[in-house]
């Protein structure tokens, strides 16, 4: 199957500061690839790397060293940009338009002009069920509404690969379970989707493969199913504890 | 050019959204209003300190709106985190500072349009005349100084991460070019070596912004510089958008974008 | 807003109050005396407006020359640049403020300076026009190609305003007033513009009259008020009063405020002699001479004056011998 995501020894360091003179490694040696057509997890806790990884993916950060290619295009060069979709972490958008008019900045980027770029934005307003605050400014939307102005966004251009960075954080269980239904449809749509997460629960249901990393280093990479059986775990969370080193304080 | 476009129409819209254009505007309007308004003697009708005061207001305010709208453009989309979905898209560091720029000028343009507008209609109901070429010429060139002073704007922000501190920092360059840029070369002959030459180079480094202030000429009525010199100042202009831009260019592009 | 720096804020809000406290002021002044407007100003501003004060009288002055005028930074005969005319017309006297720029008078007369750069006209016409050119050639520098370049957009003539436009300067003179109401100067200058230029006898007349209700004792504009009186309603009388208490409260002063303005003394007592030489009180008119004298910086043309007096009077007693016996 067809390579859409690679990174190759990828490692990136971040200087702290001006006295430190120790960078602060965020990853290290990070090698995957992600085919077409699949929906792909990638785990670990909180200051693993995920974002980190992201950002080189997007070309906000470079590389210390290693590289990453998106459609085998190296991520340096915005036409990798192309056919990708990206749902930040934590984001917000221009306050003073409205999404309808967000929706369209972006269409124009794109070059969706005219009625193509009219019908996709009603179909994407529906899809997220905007359709009755799609006039008024961002400014006054809750964030689950935000959420949801960042995954039509991420949708506008028919995207062939989706990066989502923790889509779900910070949503109530009715939005968590929209959000997994999109990727389910997207899935079936026959899109790939690579999306960050630290929830389990949500990742062993959706995921073809996933990936953990800890502390800036791949840990394990395969099928949830083949994970838990390698870890000899109940679920993807005892198996995710068990691979990064967790030991429970009390025992069960 | 169509995402350059897209990304000006962003800044533009969100300069007429905001209030600081129409502050600056109806201040601007009340007190040429309120000067224009006062009958000195009576049935003796003086135009030139109404334009003069007309004039120096759109002058600062356009001014001053070029310069926060400049200013804040790169650090609010950081700060915001809009960037991120924005540089998501097949969107080049180049094209986001092409679209600021260009987004900048234009909307500086249209406020100066504004109060243009204002300005020939208070000189008109004063009985001054309908001097087209004039006007145009000297809009023109006000917008030409604009562009320079958003494309300078724009690298302090790259440079500088505070808003604040770069607003003020170009606003006391500018307008210590705008007093004193066309007499450094008086001044560096007072002055004793190293400094004098400093000062020269100074004198021909500076982007003269004092060029393209044609206020004296309209408001006595003196003809306005003519095609060639319009069209020389013009690459001038270009010439410090240019470097400008390009030195912007060549900071933001390394630049990291993380949280 | 919160975008825009407060202090740029505060300047702009200044301007507004300014702006609007004198438009409030003028209206004021014409219908009730001097109001509370001028005291605002000065809690306001302090001394800082007589500063400003200062700054409108130039602008003023450089409206008079449209816009071509030298900056700071050029270099300017200390004196002589400026043009905005005072009040004297009688060509015996021309003076500079304490800045060494020149306030002249305007037409005919010329005038050269002294070793204090102070400026006297004289009788003969011509001078003053090339000193004042002289003065105002502060761009003929050699020029560097950058320079050349800036002066397409800069003003290069050296002209006046003319054929009634002068007005234009009027509002920075009104401006110059109400931010310094004791300035005795832009009184009279206004005024003189109004009276010579603009032909407006009365307004000329009614800023003098608020002017002296600011500056009661004020000798120069008392004085400037007679020469009203004399030359266009023709009212002798009123006219030798009024100087006549000029001359009292100029001799009231304390000493040291006596020798700086000898100048205006000067004026006041060769006027007053010119107008008892033409009543035929030549004794009189010989004794104001003599007090001009004491203070002109050309005795002799003064003595010659007298000599011609002298010489008619005795012409006078000749032709009349009916009377010597009967004396
Ligand atoms: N701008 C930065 N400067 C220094 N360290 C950073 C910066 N951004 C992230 N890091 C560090 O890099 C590591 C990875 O962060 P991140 O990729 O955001 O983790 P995750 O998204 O998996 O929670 C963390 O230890 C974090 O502290
Ligand atoms: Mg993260």
């Amino acid at each position: 199957m067809e390579t859409i995501l690679k990174t190759d020894k990828l490692r990136v360091e971040y200087s702290t500061g001006e006295f430190q003179k120790t960078p602060k490694v965020a990853l290290q040696g990070l090698t995957l690839e992600v085919r077409a057509g699949e929906v792909f997890g990638f785990l670990g806790p909180n200051g693993a790397g995920k974002t980190t990884t992201m950002n080189v993916l997007l070309g906000f950060v470079p590389p210390t060293s290693g590289s990453a290619s998106l459609f085998g295009i190296d991520v340096r060069q915005p036409i990798a940009r192309q056919r990708i979709g990206y749902l930040p972490e934590l984001t917000y958008y221009y306050k003073f338009l409205t999404a309808e008019e967000l929706l369209r900045f972006y269409a124009k980027i794109f070059g969706l002009k005219g009625s193509e770029a009219d019908k996709r934005i009603e179909q994407l307003i529906s899809l997220v069920e905007l359709g009755h605050a799609a006039k008024r400014p961002i400014k006054g939307y809750s964030k689950g509404m935000q959420q949801r102005v960042g995954l039509a966004q991420a949708l506008i251009n028919n995207p062939d690969l989706l990066i989502l960075d923790e889509p779900t954080s910070g949503l109530d269980p009715i939005g968590r379970m929209k959000v997994r239904e999109i990727i389910q449809r997207l899935k079936n749509e026959g899109k790939t989707v690579f999306f960050s997460s630290h929830e389990m629960g949500e990742v062993e249901t959706v995921c073809d493969r996933v990936a953990i990393i800890y502390q800036g280093e791949l840990k394990e990479e395969g099928r949830v199913a083949d994970l838990v059986a390698k870890h000899r775990a109940a679920n993807l969370e005892q198996a995710f504890l068990n691979i990064i080193g967790y030991k429970p304080a009390v025992a069960p | 050019m169509n995402t350059v476009f897209a990304i000006a129409g962003v800044v533009i819209k969100e300069l007429y959204r905001r209030k600081d254009f129409y502050v600056l505007f109806v201040l601007s309007a009340l007190i040429t209003i309120a000067a224009g308004s006062v009958n000195f003697f009576k049935d003796l009708v003086m135009v030139r300190y109404v334009k003069d005061i007309c004039l120096l207001l759109i002058w600062f305010s356009t001014l001053i709106i070029a310069v926060i709208t400049a200013a804040r453009q790169i650090p609010a989309e950081k700060e915001n985190r809009t960037i991120f979905p924005l540089l998501a898209k097949p969107v080049s560091r180049g094209q986001l500072i092409a679209g600021k720029f260009l987004g900048c000028w234009l909307a500086t343009g249209l406020a100066v349009l504004v109060f243009y507008v204002f300005f020939i209609l208070v000189t008109a109901t004063k009985g001054g005349d309908w001097q087209l070429v004039t006007y145009s010429k000297s809009i023109g060139l006000l917008w030409l100084m604009l562009g320079m002073v958003i494309a300078m704007t724009l690298l302090g922000s790259v440079v500088l991460s505070a808003v604040s501190s770069n607003t003020t920092i170009c606003l006391v360059v500018i307008i210590g070019v705008l007093f004193i840029g066309e007499h450094l070369n008086k001044i560096a002959l007072r002055q004793s070596e190293p400094v004098k030459s400093i000062t020269y180079t100074l004198y021909y480094v500076i982007p003269h912004f004092e060029i393209f202030d044609v206020r004296n000429l309209v408001v006595n009525n003196k003809p306005m510089p003519s095609l060639k010199a319009c069209g020389l100042a013009t690459l001038y202009a270009g010439a410090y958008v240019t470097a400008f831009l390009y030195c912007t260019w060549l900071i933001f592009r390394r630049q990291r974008l993380n949280t | 807003m919160r975008n825009v720096p407060p202090a740029l804020m505060m300047v702009f809000l200044a301007t507004l109050v300014f702006t609007l406290a004198t438009a409030v002021d003028s209206e004021f002044r014409s219908s009730t005396a001097t109001s509370n407007v001028e005291g605002a100003f000065t809690k306001l501003l302090g001394d800082g407006r007589r500063l400003f004060s200062g700054q409108s009288v130039e602008m003023a002055d450089v409206y008079l020359h449209s816009g071509f005028y030298p900056s700071i930074f050029d270099s300017r005969e200390p004196a002589a640049a400026k043009a905005i005319a005072s009040n004297d017309d009688d060509h015996t006297n021309h003076k500079h403020d304490e800045q060494g720029k020149c306030v002249h008078e305007e037409d005919h007369a010329a005038h050269k300076h002294d070793a204090e750069g102070k400026c006297v006209s004289e009788e003969s016409a011509g001078g003053h026009v090339d000193e004042h050119e002289k003065a105002m050639s502060f761009m003929d520098q050699t020029l560097d190609p950058l320079q050349g370049f800036i002066r397409n957009f800069r003003i290069t003539q050296h002209s006046h305003l003319e054929n009634g436009e002068e007005r234009e300067v009027l509002p920075w003179l009104k401006l110059a007033i109400a931010l310094d109401p004791q300035g005795v100067e832009t009184y009279a200058v206004t005024s003189y513009w109004l009276r010579k230029t603009l032909k407006r006898v009365e307004d000329a007349r009614d800023i003098l009259r608020e002017g002296i209700r600011n500056n009661p004792k004020s000798f120069e504009l008392l004085f400037a008020m007679g020469q009203v009186y004399e030359q266009e309603d023709k009212d002798h009388e009123k006219a030798r009063n009024i100087w006549l208490a000029a001359e009292k409260f100029w001799e009231e002063q304390p000493i040291e405020a006596k020798e700086t303005s000898v100048g205006q003394y000067g004026k006041i007592t060769v006027n007053l002699a010119r107008l008892e030489s033409e009543a035929g009180n030549l004794p009189l008119a010989i004794q104001y001479f003599e007090l001009t004298k004491l203070t002109s910086l050309q005795p002799e043309a003064v003595q010659k004056q007298i000599d011609e007096i002298k010489a008619r009077m005795l012409r006078t007693t000749n032709s009349t011998p009916v009377f010597e016996p009967a004396r």
